[in-house]
């Protein structure tokens, strides 16, 4: 199932010839031994006959765990890599507006044919991306609009827009909702308490909310615009994504489907699910030198500060760093340095003040890791971690970064420029090194990036220009007011003009700092040198783009929150390709790039529904000599 | 998602509770989140000192138990404005005592009351116990203890006085909207960066005014809402450029400007009649 199976079409006789040997040692216990991988193709029809372009189609081995996906072309046809080891599988095939078809085969002969006759479905709202659910919120008038842009405000920081929206409720429903989403505890889930101040925004706002949502999601019919999306095309459509299921980690604490999610975003119609269930909490990723992969963990464990799956038997290991009272530490940040050492963020491990977060660093083969606390005095560490091209690694605090020399064990630390502004506290979140060694931090509440210059010792910022709120035109005066009391916040209240630069990347071979600014919608670029910032719409703005990467053709990869998907922009050009997961609901918080194998593919771990996947690009040359493959071997005959 | 009843493994001293509130106390400090509640909250030294002021400890009767209250009285004699200080989540500690004493100073008879008399009161837990053994306080059960607090005030200690105000601080301020909800003939009353309950406040007859700091956006964003509810009851003010607990020179936060502004603002509002 590595991917790098996949590319065994066009790759040498020899690395075939081992791919082979991997896979028939790879061979479910279920499964019937053959000479070798399959190819699995087949088309997708519509009731009336038609080719049904953009459909996903997922094959999963039984009693496996790992998931491979295709998409349809514009013919309906699809075609599975030639690395699907011999088995039994269930096979599914899925478009926005289609009752989910399904199959179980026993793939055993080089080719194996799989067609599917879709039927039509009526209720396909849940099929929706987070995206998808906004994008179908009229803005016909100018309260509409602006009612709009409250929901997205205060409701979207923290959880996937279709988490909401997938619920009807009637307006005392939606209010008992927010009286209790007001009172969270931020990110946990969990009712503060009475004497827990209400998000000021969410509380000021409930009565409103709940009119509208009642309107756009109750017992009545709604305003909104509900038709099915057409689903990928051209390059977005030839992806290869294989998705491993990452069991819960702490099984005794929680019951779900025998350790793995119940709901995990694989079949459409079952929504976005909730996080209260213990299999959430795969937050970045990163894909070793060996192929294998790792991700942190941000959900309270006594047993998982890292994962690791092993990327041809899906095998998922947890480490566990010691953090406070007996748990495992809490990671968040993930980040691989140009000797193939992992580092991560951890909160509450081996700091000297305890609770304070500091940078671990792991060797993927001995699977040995180190913990490195700031010294007495300094910021911990908190969320993102990050190499420059000279080697340190930058990780963010509360109050800017911290860079850290790995040859000197040598932390020193930069502070914003601004630490706090009327519109919000200044926390970095995302965290990057430059081609120059700098860093930089994003300041997502007061639209600010931070740059430290190693060679002055000291700090700069940036100021991303406002956003155009959707509502200009109808915002109120209380609002504006409300908005300069309550401040910029991530799970109470974006503001209207918020930008909210979340996480970002550095060209490592450039003169380029790119960043997503996560509430306005547009990528911004940074010159490292002259600080001028550019911005690029993403075409919409309610996908959220989150995090950025660069690789090494200068390619920017971005995260889609709402969106279940990654986006590429070539700067050259200044054009976007988005790519989507065949997943629903998964909440994507980080993309990495690996071009271990050559071209780059997509590392992405599916927060919410408890998967790593891979995306591997393939090529239009890629598909054709497989499409030639499959005509000559149908052509043979059996 | 089913929760399972089997017990966490015997090496693990948790439950599913436990996680969840670890998981809320961790998923607070990764979003790096102040701890709310936790207020600092005496106003800051003033340029009204206690002087010769001196306060005393006294006890009086609620339900079926005894409240310990600190109490101080101006200098001279004759019928004074009363006071109810609302303590914060430090309880009835010597600060809260120094706060008393200031108010006296000021022209007030003021008492505040010890709301962890119920199980024990302040005197008898660490610092460490304070938070939690307040949280496992009722709010009605305050409530009693303050209602019982105003009429000792009035009927015993302060005989004849005609106006009986409350200052809540901190975690004091919910209690102090919730007082104020429950006791008809409340004059006024004024909260530090408190937060204030979520229903209730329609049914308030005496004015407010609150304090907040500019960067406490969490509490000063419910300004507006307040406002809402209570309409021309109720009065702030913002504090440019000042964190939560400005007001308390014990405060990492303390501004002496801002302090001092909010003192003369208190002090001007409690003594107003119009």
């Amino acid at each position: 199932m590595n991917l790098r199976n996949r590319r065994a079409g066009r790759g040498s006789k020899l690395f075939l010839g081992a791919v082979v040997l991997l896979l028939l040692a790879a061979i479910p216990e279920s499964g019937v031994a053959a000479e070798g991988p399959a190819i699995l193709t087949g088309s997708i029809t519509s009731p009336l006959g038609g080719k049904v372009a953009g459909a996903a189609v997922s094959a999963k081995g039984v009693g496996q765990t790992i998931t491979t996906s295709v998409f349809t072309d514009e013919q309906g046809n699809y075609y599975f890599p030639p690395s699907l080891a011999p088995g039994k599988y269930r096979i599914w095939a899925q478009a926005e507006g289609y009752r989910t078809a399904r199959a179980e085969i026993t793939l055993q002969s080089e080719l194996q044919r799989q067609d599917f006759a879709l039927t039509k479905s009526n209720d396909f709202i849940q099929q929706f991306t987070a995206q998808e659910y906004l994008a179908a919120l009229p803005e016909d008038t100018p309260q509409r609009r602006r009612m709009k842009d409250i929901f997205y405000n205060n409701c979207t920081g923290c959880h996937e827009a279709s988490y909401i929206l997938q619920n009807r409720f009637d307006e005392k429903g939606w209010e008992s909702v927010i009286n209790l989403m007001s009172t969270m505890v931020n990110g946990g889930g969990n009712y503060g308490g009475p004497d827990q101040p209400p998000f000021p925004a969410i509380h000021y706002y409930k009565k409103e909310l709940a009119t509208y949502l009642a309107e756009m999601r109750g017992p009545h019919a709604s305003p909104m615009q509900i038709k099915p999306h057409p689903g990928p095309k051209g390059a977005a459509a030839m992806t290869v994504t294989t998705e491993y299921d990452v069991p819960v980690a702490d099984p005794s604490l929680f019951s779900a489907n025998d350790g793995y999610a119940s709901n995990d975003g694989s079949d459409w119609f079952l929504g976005t699910p909730s996080r209260l269930n213990g299999v959430g909490g795969a937050h970045d990723t990163q894909m070793d030198r060996n192929g294998n992969l790792w991700f942190t963990y941000a959900q309270p464990s006594f047993v998982r500060s890292l994962g690791r799956v092993d990327a041809k038997t899906g095998e998922v290991t947890n480490i566990k760093v010691p953090g406070m009272n007996g748990m495992a530490s809490f990671t968040h940040g993930l980040a691989i340095d140009h000797h193939g050492f992992l580092w991560f963020t951890a909160a509450g491990a081996g700091s000297v003040d305890g609770g304070v977060g500091s940078l671990g660093k792991i060797d993927p083969n001995t699977r040995k890791f180190e913990i490195y606390a700031p010294p007495r005095g300094m910021s911990g560490v908190t969320l993102s971690v990050d190499e420059d091209a000279k080697g340190n690694i930058w990780a963010s605090t509360a109050a800017g970064a911290v860079r850290f020399d790995p040859r000197t064990n040598r932390y020193t630390e930069f502070k914003s420029v601004t630490p706090v502004s009327s519109e919000g506290t200044g926390e970095s979140y995302g965290v990057t090194g430059d081609a120059e060694g700098n860093g930089w931090w994003a300041q997502m509440f007061i639209d600010r990036v931070g740059k430290g210059d190693p060679l002055t010792g000291k700090s700069l910022e940036v100021k991303i220009p406002p956003h155009r709120a959707l509502a200009e035109d109808a915002i109120t005066d209380q609002d504006r007011k409300l908005q300069s009391l309550s401040g910029v916040f991530m799970s109470d209240f974006s503001g209207w003009w918020s930008q909210g630069p979340r996480r970002m990347g550095a060209d490592k071979n450039g003169d380029a700092m790119w960043v997503c600014d996560y509430w306005g919608g547009n990528l911004a670029k940074v010159d490292i040198h002259t600080l001028k910032t550019t911005l690029y719409p993403y075409p919409t703005r309610e996908s959220a783009i989150y995090a950025a990467v660069v690789d090494s053709h200068h390619n920017v990869w971005v995260n889609l929150f709402n969106g279940d998907a990654v986006a590429k922009f070539d700067p050259a050009t200044e054009q976007w390709t988005e790519y989507p997961l065949p997943s629903r609901g998964v909440e994507m918080r980080h993309v990495a790039i690996s071009e271990l194998h050559g071209s780059p593919e997509a590392v992405l771990s599916e927060f919410r529904v408890g998967k790593i996947a891979v995306m591997h690009f393939r090529t239009k040359e890629d598909l054709q000599a497989l499409q030639t493959q499959v005509q000559q071997m149908e052509a043979r005959g059996p | 998602m089913e929760i399972l009843n089997r017990k966490p493994p015997s090496r693990l001293p948790v439950n599913r509770r436990q996680w969840l509130k670890s998981s809320a106390a961790l998923t607070a400090s990764w979003l790096l989140l102040k701890t709310p509640g936790q207020a600092w909250a005496w106003p800051g030294r003033s340029d009204e000192p206690a002087g010769d002021v001196r306060g005393e400890n006294i006890q009086y009767a609620s339900a079926t138990f005894k409240v310990d209250a600190y109490v101080a009285s101006p200098a001279g004699r004759g019928v004074h404005p009363s006071l109810v200080l609302v303590h914060d989540d430090q309880g009835l500690n010597e600060h809260t005592r120094e706060v008393v004493r200031r108010f006296a100073a000021a022209g007030f008879y003021a008492m505040a009351p010890d709301l962890l008399s119920r199980s024990g009161g302040t005197r008898q837990k660490s610092a460490g116990q304070v938070g939690e053994a307040l949280a496992a306080i009722s709010t009605d059960a305050s409530v009693e203890d303050l209602r019982a607090g105003c009429s000792y005030l009035r009927a015993t200690l302060n005989p004849g006085t005609d106006r009986v105000s409350a200052v809540g601080l901190g975690w004091g301020g919910w209690r102090t909207y919730l007082l104020a909800a429950n006791l008809a003939g409340l004059s006024r009353a004024v909260v530090y960066s408190g937060n204030a309950p979520g229903d209730g406040l329609k049914d308030i007859e005496a004015p407010f005014l609150a304090h907040y700091g500019q960067f406490d956006f969490r509490m000063a964003g419910n300004a507006l809402w307040l406002e809402k509810e209570m309409g021309k009851r109720f009065e702030y003010f913002i504090y440019p450029a000042v964190d939560h607990g400005f007001y308390d020179d014990a405060s990492p936060h303390y501004n002496a400007e801002a302090a001092k502004l909010a003192w003369s603002r208190t002090l001007d509002f409690l003594r107003s009649t119009a």
